[in-house]
């Protein structure tokens, strides 16, 4: 390269890298970002995207601009917000990214929404996405059909059972967790204590479920939707139970896991937006109730699954915060305070005392159903 | 040529190939377990609908070629800084004392580890972003390159092609120097004429190597979120679903672009660089 | 024979520093004069600062001590009329034959045209014409310095500075290119200045010899050959000069040996 190039290139790369931070907005409407993850649970987030006009009987609909990149939040026949969508590999991720003022609206586990407000990232609860969809699943060769085998089954054991969940602050696990204890089993997370009767292990990601399971690494999984469905396609593995039908009976029922959340700033500048936001989600999530089949399809599509997982899906998407569900995100913030997980405004907390920290609920109460 | 030596030639080609094909194939059907590894048939099916939708991410051809455009946009970028500073690191003792000390902190550093930062920095910025295009084919395209991903894929290429670039400027014998010089060549010319075409073989030689790493980065770069496309994306994807098949279409087709990229670079050293090989 | 001396060294010397701050004499104190198409062998044990002492005449070399004057001026920087040869390495690999003797001219501003049809005249010189289009690397080693001395004669200077420019090639090419140098010469005389650790090759190219000490070099003796040319080296004074040269090193070396206790290399 001759000289003169060379020397355009490097007083030009330095004018480069400061345009690089600009972020654009919208002359007109305003920008968003929304995160989501690629998970059914986030399935009536898919729904809207996919079926766009299509949901335009509910006030409030999503007009693709580019799809699955830029969409348009429409409410009364006018655009009223461009959002540009991100997936994330987890909630932790999302409540990094929210950290960090890259997202500005995002679907996420309740627990990991949780941990970014009490490490004092700036967001609010605004709503509650679905419960269910999390299962206890074993080989597909095994001889388990449901809870009660199971539990005979690790009675008689004489090594720890041992079983993969994929985050150490994920509803599955904290689910089971109590289940195992309340049928008075010895549960542990170490590996060299030999005398529990459960060995919980971190397999560290929801990409691991399945492979843990098929390579014999584990005995069972325990996961949110789609996995355990997905190691029902793939040949590798068969659900004992759904985790809502664990002992003791109803307890279960409405168990907390994903969240829509938002940044304080946003909600603050731009509370019409938000509210049409809640209220997309919270419309198009009775829709999905109404059509398992169809939702559960789109969602596979969107995802990459195969087909056949979205006939077996179970999940059920609330309109609303439920006492049940209080209640289940009560029991997780005790759990985790009780893990030691919470060091900043959630430390030793109760659900009652930081419900205005966490939770916002104007939007969600004004969503006439 | 004789048949006998044609097939000599290709049997020597292939052999180990078709080796490994059958140990993969027979152990395959013993695992009996296509989430640990598919049969050879499930990947060879694939490879050859290379236009076929995977997973809701497109086919294979169009995210290889999206990983191509970035790992080229990342890597032209890379040899465009580092050739310039590396010769004149090489030429310039002084140039070379200040700077090398701090290079060298960074060098070690695995891409991979750049990514935190990264994040932070660029965030999901892309060309798209830069040239302010929201919408239509053009932010297709532009938005596929991602600022986080491209400068991952710099850092790769960049030390190799740079480390490259000094030690051939370093190396250039001294005797071809003073040859110059006593003819009566000015420093341009020095520069020009002699250092570098003696120094351009070890610096096109540090662009292949620094290609390959860059290439080499681009499932890590992939990882990154924001985008949805590109082989490295497609594996990781693909892991998540337990279609392992797939993963292993991704490192087929990742590797055998790596091969051809090289191959490319092999190609025009041989010819145009016939001399390194045979002075004394 | 004219008294002009063309090339006068005064008092020249060298001292080198090394990164951890020592000094190194190569050259002591070097007088020397040279007159116009003289043909002068430097002849010396390796490592005496020979080729240090000709870098320095040919403003490679920065001088530490004294002054190399040429025709009235203090050489300080390589210039054209300094011509020199080194023993390998020295043409361009990337280029043609033809392209590395035209190289001097090409510098000089010359046209495509004219400066190529030079560089033929001068491959024609050393019958490589044939070989214009060929690279370095296709060449053998004696071809290879044909071509690097008619590289430099190709930029006509009038000082042809040589170090030891055979010194890489089998015994037999050596004295096939010493006839054709020589040969060279009678058709384009020009002053030389040669540097060599070979007696003999010395005494056959030579019509001044320059003896150097060890390191640090300085000049022990200068012996004046009086022989015509070819020479045979069966003729009487060919060897007496041989012997009275290697006496001269043997002793220098004896010397060097009680004082340093190395044993130096043998001049051949």
């Amino acid at each position: 390269m001759s000289k003169p190039k060379q020397k355009f290139l490097l007083t030009t790369l330095p004018l480069l890298l400061l345009l690089m931070t600009v972020t654009v907005c919208g002359a007109d409407i305003p920008h968003f970002k929304v995160g989501y993850i690629f998970t059914t649970h986030h399935t009536p987030f898919m729904v809207a995207a996919q079926k766009g006009e299509t949901l335009s009987f509910q006030g409030v609909y999503l007009k693709p601009i580019v799809a699955r990149d830029r969409y348009e939040l429409i409410a009364d026949g006018k655009p009223i917000a461009s959002f540009q969508l991100i997936v994330t590999k987890s909630g932790s991720e999302t409540a990094a990214l929210f950290a960090r003022n890259q997202l500005d609206l995002a679907m996420a586990s309740v627990t990991a929404i949780m941990s970014g407000i009490d490490k004092g990232t700036p967001i609010k609860i605004l709503s509650p996405l679905q419960t269910e969809g999390m299962a206890l699943v074993a080989p597909k060769d095994s001889p388990l059909t449901d809870w009660e085998s199971f539990v005979a089954q690790v009675k008689k054991t004489e090594r720890p059972v041992k079983i993969g969940y994929h985050s150490p602050t994920s509803a599955p696990k904290i689910v089971l967790e109590g289940a195992l204890k309340e049928a008075g089993l010895k549960v542990t997370e170490d590996p060299n204590n030999l005398s529990a009767q459960v060995l919980l292990a971190d397999l560290k990601g929801t990409a691991n479920l399945t492979p843990a399971l098929s390579s014999k690494q584990v005995d069972a999984i325990v996961g949110p939707s789609p996995f355990p469905e997905v190691a029902v396609s793939r040949g590798v593995g068969k659900i004992i139970v759904e985790l809502r039908d664990l002992p003791p009976a109803d307890y279960w029922h409405d168990y907390p896991c994903c969240v829509t959340a938002a940044t304080d700033t946003v909600v603050a500048q731009y509370p019409a937006i938000v509210g049409k936001f809640v209220e997309l989600i919270a419309k198009t999530n009775a829709w999905c109730n109404e059509n398992r089949l169809e939702a559960g399809t789109l969602a596979a599509e969107w995802i990459g699954l195969p087909l056949d997982t979205a006939k077996t899906s179970t999940l059920v998407f609330l309109p609303q915060f439920t006492e049940r569900w209080m209640k289940g995100a009560g029991d997780y913030l005790a759990i985790l305070n009780g893990m030691g997980n919470f060091t900043g405004q959630l430390k030793d907390k109760k659900l009652q005392e930081v419900d205005a920290i966490l939770f916002d609920k104007r939007f969600i109460d004004q969503v006439k159903k | 040529m004789a048949l006998k030596t044609i097939l000599t030639r290709i049997g020597t080609y292939l052999l180990v190939p078709l080796l490994f094909l059958l140990l993969w194939g027979l152990a395959a059907s013993h695992l009996n377990n296509e989430v640990i590894l598919p049969g050879v048939g499930q990947v060879t099916a694939l490879l050859l609908r290379p236009t076929e939708n995977l997973i809701s991410m497109g086919s294979l051809a169009v995210n290889v070629a999206v990983s191509l455009a970035r790992v080229l946009a990342g890597y032209l970028l890379a040899v465009a800084l580092a050739v310039p500073l590396g010769v004149i690191m090489g030429y310039y003792g002084t140039v070379f004392r200040f700077l090398n000390g701090f290079l060298a902190l960074f060098r070690p550093i695995p891409p991979l580890a750049w990514v935190p930062l990264v994040l932070a920095w660029f965030g999901v910025a892309s060309l798209a972003t830069l040239f302010d295009v929201q919408r239509g084919t053009a932010y297709l395209y532009l938005n596929n390159l991602k600022f986080s991903m491209i400068f991952i894929i710099f850092i790769g290429a960049f030390y190799p092609v740079l480390t490259s670039a000094i030690h051939g400027v370093n190396g250039v014998r001294r005797t071809l120097l003073d040859s110059a010089r006593v003819l009566g060549a000015s420093e341009g010319d020095i520069f020009r004429k002699i250092l570098l075409p003696a120094s351009f073989p070890a610096i096109v030689n540090g662009m292949r190597i620094g290609l390959g790493v860059a290439w080499m980065c681009l499932v890590s770069a992939e990882m990154l979120p924001g985008s949805l496309s590109g082989v490295g994306y497609l594996i990781t994807h693909a892991y998540t679903l337990a279609r392992t098949d797939i993963v292993i279409v991704g490192m087929v087709s990742i590797g055998v672009v790596g091969a051809l990229l090289d191959l490319f670079f092999r190609v025009i050293e041989e010819r145009k660089f016939a001399w390194t090989r045979l002075t004394r | 024979m004219t008294n002009d001396y063309i090339l006068h060294l005064e008092g020249v010397g060298k001292t080198f520093q090394t990164k951890n701050g020592k000094s190194i004499k190569a050259v002591q104190q070097v007088d020397l004069d040279v007159r116009e198409n003289d043909f002068v062998c430097i002849v010396g044990p390796s490592g005496c600062g020979k080729s240090t002492l000709l870098r320095m005449v040919s403003g490679l070399e920065p001088i530490t001590f004294g002054q190399v004057v040429y025709h009235g001026q203090e050489i300080t920087r390589p210039r054209k009329e300094i011509g020199m040869v080194f023993q390998e390495y020295s043409l361009l690999p990337w280029r043609t034959v033809i392209d590395n003797v035209a190289l001097g001219p090409e510098f000089a501003g010359i046209s495509k045209r004219e400066r190529e049809t030079r560089a033929m005249n001068y491959l024609r010189l050393v019958g490589m014409e044939a070989f214009a289009r060929a690279h370095p690397h296709e060449l053998s080693g004696g071809m290879r310095q044909r071509v690097a001395i008619v590289r430099a004669l190709a930029n006509d200077p009038d000082l042809l500075l040589m170090d030891e420019p055979f010194g890489a090639l089998d015994a037999h090419t050596r004295i096939l290119l010493q006839k054709e140098l020589l040969r060279i010469w009678e058709q384009h005389r020009k002053t030389v200045l040669f540097v060599t650790h070979g007696v003999d090759e010395a005494i056959y190219l030579a019509d001044r010899i320059v003896v150097m000490s060890a390191r640090p070099g300085r000049i022990i003796e200068t012996i004046l050959v009086e022989m015509d040319r070819p020479r045979e080296r069966s003729h009487p004074r060919y060897g007496h000069l041989a012997e009275q040269i290697l006496a001269i090193l043997e002793k220098e070396a004896a010397q060097n040996f009680s004082k340093n206790g190395n044993i130096l290399e043998e001049p051949f």
